[in-house]
């Protein structure tokens, strides 16, 4: 065998390499991808967790009962169309608003009465629930670097090519605060 | 100046020195150390040692030389010795005088670092224990995998008590500064210069540091978060971010106790805390006891502005409250920590 034909023969290999190397990880980007979702929603719903806490809280208060059932049937609601296989940025979204709503609705709540402020139920309860959003937000955060890993892992080149002739994997829209957003002027051009 | 007056001078100082050492060994309140800078104020002059007797003895020891040298070559004598003898006395009296100018520049700037860093631990509330280093590593080596380095030495050079008082959790700590060294043996080849060749070997100890905070950590037990050389306990776990795994390994004795760890408030954390800390383990021992450890040795450190050649500025330094940023966001995080897996029902 000729040195050409070994030459030729070892850059074809070496290509099988890389785009093998290149596919799979794409592959996993886009399974952190999904991963980092799925734990987004486990945290969205460990909140399932605080509401018979909630409840049993708002049945000692009446009027703050009515509003504060509301609240939690509309997150309940909300939280029952979240999917944890595919990203679905909206319906997260509609979480969050109703989850904020809630929570707004527990700190009136504590200027009516002002007894709760005492009640170390409510307190640990404030305290979980606080946390729980700090975890979502910071497993959205986290979800958002890996679309951002992935995103860039389709794109850039030669990655960009095995993407499109083997896989066709689309770049996922990373999540963003419509509510918080809309309190700024300024757009990103991009 | 007389002579007699140069060496009453020297003198004086020297034992102003040797005072301001003794005073900084038992100074406990930050009084103590303005008392030190008082007292140098009052000296009266700059602390500077008179080196015009040296100065004299080298002048007077380079004209010999010349003289000796030029009679030398002159022939006016003739010495059974070669011509560069006579740089002998010159040169051993410029060392003597830089040796000594270096040693008391040394101590004077020793001793006024020592002095800042007291008033340091004090404003920080930090005070130095007096502990067997080599007993006190045996002993956390038992529980931490990261004092398991070096196989020639592994000792504590310092061992810091601290308080943290945060809003949600408070504790109290010890800041440790570890030395351990490797010894190797290196092999290496010389020659002759006739084409002859030598294997040799020779000893080489390699010295590192490693600086970190134990403390009590009654949330989390038997798990390890490695991201820099740290044996793994039986069972991984990979949180969802990539970037999280790409810096540490987590492992523990319950795969589920990881799993439960690894909220994602906590990646995050750990995650932002590579941003100030390099080469960060941590580790929770079966007793319920943490050992965070990393690669930084400025969490104690500050800049010194003054010295004791301004005195009244330098105690001006002191007075003010010297906080410990780094020191003091690797705590915040611990108690991020505490509050990220603690049971608020409990």
């Amino acid at each position: 065998m000729s040195t050409s034909i070994l030459v030729i023969l070892a850059i074809v290999v070496l290509l099988i390499v890389v785009i093998i190397s290149i596919y799979n990880g794409i592959i996993s980007r886009e399974n952190a991808v999904k991963r980092a979702w799925a734990d987004v929603i486990t945290q969205e719903r460990q909140k399932n967790k605080t509401l018979p806490h909630i409840e049993q809280i708002a049945s000692q208060h009446q009027e703050f009962e009515q509003q504060v059932q509301s609240n939690i049937a509309a997150l309940r609601s909300a939280m029952g169309k979240l999917d944890s296989t595919t990203p679905d940025t909206a319906a997260l979204a509609a979480v969050e608003q109703q989850s904020k709503q809630l929570i707004q609705g527990m700190h009136i709540a504590v200027e009516a009465y002002p007894d709760l402020k005492t009640s170390s139920l409510f307190n640990n309860l404030m305290r979980e629930i606080s946390e729980q959003q700090d975890n979502v937000g910071a497993a959205i955060r986290l979800f958002n670097q890996n679309v951002e890993d992935f995103n860039n892992g389709i794109s850039v080149f030669p990655n960009v090519l095995v993407n499109a002739w083997f896989l066709r994997k689309q770049a996922v829209d990373t999540f963003r605060d419509n509510e918080a957003e809309a309190g700024f002027d300024y757009r990103p051009n991009i | 100046m007389s002579r007699m007056t140069v060496s009453q001078q020297n003198r004086s100082l020297a034992n102003l020195l040797q005072r301001i050492g003794q005073q900084l060994a038992v100074a406990t309140r930050q009084q103590d150390l303005l008392d030190i800078l008082d007292e140098i104020g009052r000296f009266g002059r700059p602390l500077t040692f008179n080196y015009s007797r040296y100065i004299l003895v080298t002048i007077i020891s380079v004209i010999i030389a010349v003289i000796g040298f030029a009679m030398q070559k002159s022939g006016l004598i003739t010495l059974p010795l070669p011509p560069w003898i006579h740089a002998i006395l010159p040169l051993l009296s410029i060392a003597i005088w830089l040796i000594q100018f270096v040693y008391r520049r040394q101590q004077i700037n020793r001793l006024q670092d020592q002095l800042f860093y007291k008033n340091v631990l004090l404003d920080n509330h930090l005070q130095p224990e007096s502990v067997d280093g080599k007993q006190q590593v045996a002993e956390l080596g038992i529980r931490f995998a990261d004092f398991q380095r070096g196989n020639h030495l592994r000792e504590l050079t310092e061992w810091i008590k601290g308080q943290y008082n945060g809003n949600e959790h408070s504790f109290t700590y010890h800041y440790y500064v570890f030395h351990y060294v490797n010894k190797r043996t290196v092999t290496y080849v010389t020659s002759d210069g006739k084409g002859r060749t030598r294997v040799r070997t020779r000893t080489v100890y390699d010295h590192f540091h490693r600086y970190g905070i134990t403390l009590p950590f009654h949330y989390v037990s038997r798990l390890r978060v490695a991201g820099f050389d740290l044996s793994a306990l039986p069972h991984g776990y990979r949180p969802a971010s990539n970037r999280f795994n790409e810096i540490f390994k987590v492992s523990a004795h319950d795969e589920l106790a990881a799993a439960k760890f690894c909220s994602p408030k906590v990646v995050e954390s750990l995650l932002n805390l590579t941003n100030r800390l390099n080469k960060v383990n941590l580790e929770f021992d079966a007793s319920g006891q943490l050992c965070l450890s990393f690669a930084d040795s400025d969490l104690l450190q500050l800049q010194r502005r003054y010295g004791f050649d301004q005195p009244a500025l330098f105690a001006d330094e002191i007075r003010q409250i010297s906080k410990l940023d780094k020191l003091q966001s690797t705590l915040v995080f611990i108690e991020q920590l505490m509050k990220y897996t603690d049971n608020n029902f409990q």
